[in-house]
């Protein structure tokens, strides 16, 4: 490196001023014994065991600075040029997102719960399966998810809310709004909801959600907790005394249970299954805590 | 396998009773060898049932809540020789057909209705029942 660069002028007063750090140019241009730089009566000790400068070679000093300083500056006016390169970049890619950002409008169509003033949003989606299309589901649709569905329906309804593509907006508190129901509660308290899944409140979503819409799903109100496929009808605290059980149908390994002389319902009996495999499931998980 | 490590043995051999013809059995393979297991949440127990049909031998376990184990059966006449009345028996350490029960208590209180049974094709019944836990609340709650 220090033999392909053109050999700079040692009477160049700004050489002077880059003389602060001369050992580690010293000890690696020691290492090129063949150095055009190098007068006759001047020489480097190869086989110095320390790094700092001797006070003999002052000639090697300074051409070994002046090689230093000479890849210094082409450097800098390198970084003076990529500099410019990435505001005139940035400008460019900052000019765009704007375009990219939905138009916030008014509500089209009256939503009497909405204060007036505040502004309803529609994204559409520009990825996925469904890019393109404006998918939200009515309220009432919402609702009747949340309450009428059962323990395997409910993700599937949770993946059919997190779709929606609706924000509601409050230019007075510039803040944003995934539901209905963030709404209602935000101008019931005055605080934004905050969820029960992550630490982040629904705050700094109004920062990013425009990036994080996507990936965050949409909190859903839960009246109920969707646990495990628990038995529903299963009493826990009160089994019966004692339970017969007989063999029968001898060929497929299969037994009834009996209370006293009473065959105990099909049905019951299914539950009972359902508990002992969700207890023997879920104690497989006790025992890791 | 791995019995005689872990298995005490002082808390369960007398815990188990026999009667009828799975008493008489007293060498050979006898019927009524027990394992038992516990787990964190339910316990395990094997039995030998040898000679013993699932066809005809009339199995039954009775469990209770405070895991008192009664199993009854039959065990029927187990030869498939149509002139078995030819031989003079010489030797007979296998059990004599009849009827026998098998009673053993269980460390601790089980759920009745929380109860798995497998009567394998060996002739070992196994079963796994759950521990009755007084003041357990559903684990959704």
């Amino acid at each position: 490196m220090s033999t392909s660069t053109p050999p700079p002028l040692p009477h160049d007063p700004n050489l002077k001023s880059q003389q602060p750090d001369p050992p580690v140019p010293l000890s690696s241009s020691a290492d090129f014994p063949p150095d055009p730089l190098l007068k006759s009566g001047s020489f480097i000790t190869a086989n110095s065991p320390t790094p700092t400068p001797t006070p003999n070679p002052t000639t090697t000093t300074t051409t070994a600075t002046a090689t230093a300083a000479s890849t210094t500056t082409s450097a800098h006016t390198q970084n003076k040029k990529s500099p410019n390169q990435a505001t005139s970049n940035g400008s460019e890619s900052q000019s765009t997102p704007a375009k990219r950002r939905p138009s916030t409008v008014p509500p089209p169509e009256t939503l009497e719960w909405l204060p007036s003033g505040w502004l309803v949003e529609d994204r559409v989606r520009s990825s996925g399966a469904t890019a393109g299309l404006i998918d939200r589901i009515p309220e009432v649709t919402k609702a009747e998810i949340i309450l009428n569905c059962g323990i395997r329906y409910y993700a599937s309804g949770k993946a059919l809310l997190q779709r929606r593509n609706r924000y509601y907006f409050d230019p007075s508190s510039a803040r944003r709004f995934r539901s209905k129901k963030e709404v209602l509660y935000f101008l019931e308290t005055g605080t934004p909801r905050k969820r029960k899944k992550g630490a982040e409140n629904s705050n700094a979503d109004v920062d990013k959600s425009g990036t994080k819409g996507k990936t965050v799903p949409a909190p859903t109100p839960t009246p109920m907790p969707a646990p495990a496929p628990a038995p529903l009808n299963f009493d826990y605290c009160n089994a019966p005394e004692k339970i017969q059980w007989v063999l029968t149908k001898t060929s497929e390994d299969s037994w009834t249970p009996f209370i006293g002389k009473d065959k105990v319902p099909e049905n019951s009996k299914r539950e009972w299954a359902v508990a002992f495999t969700f207890l023997s499931t879920s104690n497989g998980g006790n025992k890791m805590s | 396998m791995e019995r005689g490590n872990n298995v005490d043995h002082q808390q369960l051999k007398p815990s188990v009773v026999l009667t009828g013809t799975a008493k008489e059995g007293s060498v050979g393979p006898p019927v009524g060898l027990v394992d038992i297991g516990v787990s964190e949440g339910a316990y395990l127990f094997r039995i030998a049932l040898p000679g013993i049909r699932r066809d005809q031998s009339k199995v039954k376990c009775e469990m209770h809540r405070d895991g008192k184990v009664h199993i009854q059966g039959v065990i029927t006449d187990g030869t498939t020789l149509k002139d078995s009345n030819a031989y003079q028996m010489k030797v007979q350490q296998l059990c004599p057909p009849g009827p026998f029960t098998i009673s053993f208590n269980l460390p601790g209180p089980v759920d009745p209705r929380l109860f798995s049974p497998s009567f394998r094709p060996d002739g070992i019944l196994e079963v796994v029942v759950m521990k009755y836990k007084m003041h357990t609340t559903p684990p959704h709650t």
